[in-house]
């Protein structure tokens, strides 16, 4: 290889130097022709818009390995709480740990669920067993899936965890997908019509 | 020289102010999202004749992902930069001129875009992709085949342009008078990448887990710096920002991170040499390259600056019996070696 003033002279280097060219063109080509040809052919065609992770909250169990196996600390996992399930109940399962207490001492001695106090809890009708809007502050959440789990097993379900699409870095491999028990994480195609309730499609189903 | 700097200071103030109208609240009402305005509905404020309303209109949408166009924004950097880098070794410029451009690429493709236009990660996704097309994008096909395509002309420009991880290694303190590895053992750890590339194809195609994304030891810094510019892009434009410190990825990276770094200082480029499995394929393409770079043995004096100087022992001269090589397998187009020598003799 050092002398490539021998190319000219050398048939056989000449030729083999041509051939590779040709075999590196060719396989470059295929590769091209391969997925751009796909790509044309709208029965195969790929993805309009680029991939999300994000947690199908029918399989997801609140176990809480969102919060450590995420590579961004904190993690991108949040919980959110959906206002049009969610039905105001003066105690909260996600809010507050021990039940048997007076209504008018939740606020002031309540023992909450939430070690990063991030639920938040607020009585809009009036009185003290009236109607509470109870609101997840995503600047003291962790992801660690305690509220959610508290309001899946004996509440409404209205508490649920999401990837928050601009916070996940959208790795190729996720970490969490590979710790879920349940495999609930699952690579989407991110469309403007997801909006997150809980409620997403999958392709396939028909729900 | 200065001028570039100028342009590309320009360039980064316009996309920073281009990003963060892509993040303000208007943009996303103008795309048809209702969002919640927190103006109107205060949590902490709301009385029964808005919150039928407020409930209606509560849909998480502020969560919004990097819009689509950024993707070809991208390319457009890194096509850019190949072909700057191109221009840069063909015409063998001087070594400061591929530092400048590894600092575009280090702040642009590593830090703002967290090094996820990545070499190692794109062929466990073409793999996928020519398994079944509709799990690559064409994006994707592009950063895959560009530097390919370059590498079929003028050699390993990507390595020394557009790559991220390269921008890491070049940038990182070396130490002036490097440790040579002698030829066998050279020879015995340059196997490591292709055992590496034949891995990556082989759980691509079985478990479609992307094996080579794990060796990747610089991921710790573009994706806590990529969180941070996120943070910085909304605090420009008003959105709810972490209060917290945000860190990336777990202890064991930042400590195989630590420990490659060190390597980097006394062997230069260790990731590129020993793991990286994309250079293989870039190296195999470069050797059938078009415009190679070559010694010039009637200019040469055998006074081995060159060979000192390379990071990646591409060449060695051997001056008792007059000869020596220069590997384009391996040589990743720095322009160290022309920028050294005085008589021309690489070209």
């Amino acid at each position: 290889m050092a002398d490539d003033k021998r190319l000219g002279k050398s048939n056989r280097r000449n030729f083999l130097m041509i051939a590779g060219r040709i075999v590196c063109g060719f396989a470059l080509g295929g590769i091209a022709y391969r997925v751009i040809g796909a790509h044309m052919n709208e029965e195969t065609a790929g993805p309009k818009s680029h991939f999300v992770w994000q947690i199908d909250p029918q399989k997801c169990t609140f176990c809480n390995k969102c919060e450590t196996a995420c590579v961004r600390k904190p993690s991108a996992v949040k919980a959110v709480n959906d206002q049009l399930k969610c039905s105001y109940c003066v105690v909260c399962y996600g809010h507050i740990s021990d039940k048997n207490i007076a209504s008018e001492k939740i606020m002031s001695e309540g023992k909450r669920v939430c070690p990063y106090d991030a639920v938040t809890r607020k009585n809009y009708s009036g009185g003290t067993d009236g109607y509470f809007i109870y609101d997840i502050d995503d600047k003291k959440c962790t992801g660690c899936a305690l509220c959610a789990k508290g309001c899946n097993e004996k509440g409404t379900k209205s508490m649920f965890m999401i990837i928050r699409p601009d916070l996940c870095l959208t790795c190729n491999n996720c970490n969490i997908a590979d710790v879920c028990p349940e495999k609930a994480i699952e690579r989407l195609y991110f469309g403007p019509e997801d909006n997150f309730r809980g409620i997403y499609e999958l392709e396939g189903s028909n729900e | 020289m200065n001028l570039l700097k100028k342009i590309v200071g320009c360039v980064f103030l316009v996309y920073l102010l281009f990003c963060t109208d892509v993040y303000s609240q208007d943009t996303l009402k103008q795309a048809g999202k209702s969002k919640i305005d927190n103006n109107q509905y205060n949590i902490n404020d709301l009385t029964r004749g808005n919150i039928r309303e407020f409930r209606d209109n509560y849909i998480p949408t502020e969560y919004f992902p990097m819009p689509e166009y950024m993707v070809f924004i991208d390319l457009g950097v890194l096509i850019l930069l190949i072909f700057t880098g191109q221009y840069f070794v063909l015409k063998r410029k001087s070594a400061h001129s591929i530092t400048v451009l590894m600092i575009i690429t280090f702040v642009y493709l590593g830090f703002i875009r967290g090094g996820c236009i990545c070499p190692v990660g794109i062929i466990t996704n073409t793999t996928m992709g020519i398994i079944s097309p509709d799990q690559v994008g064409l994006a994707e096909l592009v950063v895959f085949l560009a530097p390919l395509i370059i590498a079929l002309i003028a050699g390993r420009i990507f390595c020394s342009a557009g790559c991220p991880l390269g921008a890491v290694q070049h940038l990182s303190p070396e130490k002036k008078k490097q440790y040579k590895l002698s030829s066998g053992l050279n020879k015995y750890l340059r196997i490591a990448p292709i055992i590496i590339l034949i891995l990556t194809i082989w759980f691509a195609v079985g478990r479609k887990t992307f094996i080579a994304c794990e060796l990747d030891p610089y991921k710790a810094i573009f994706f806590t710096g990529q969180a941070w510019f996120e943070q910085l892009l909304g605090f420009i434009a008003g959105r709810s920002m972490e209060t917290r410190i945000l860190f990336a990825c777990g202890i064991v990276t930042w400590i195989y991170l630590l420990v490659i770094m060190v390597i980097g200082y006394y062997i230069p480029r260790p990731f590129c040499r020993f793991i990286c499995p994309y250079g293989v394929l870039l190296g195999i393409v470069s050797i059938f390259a078009f415009r190679r770079r070559r010694i010039e043995f009637s200019n040469c004096t055998y006074c081995k600056l060159c060979e000192m100087v390379c990071p990646t022992q591409a060449i060695i001269i051997d001056n008792k019996a007059k000869t020596g090589s220069l590997s384009n397998y391996d040589c990743i187009e720095c322009n160290r070696c022309s920028d050294i020598c005085r008589n021309k003799a690489i070209c």
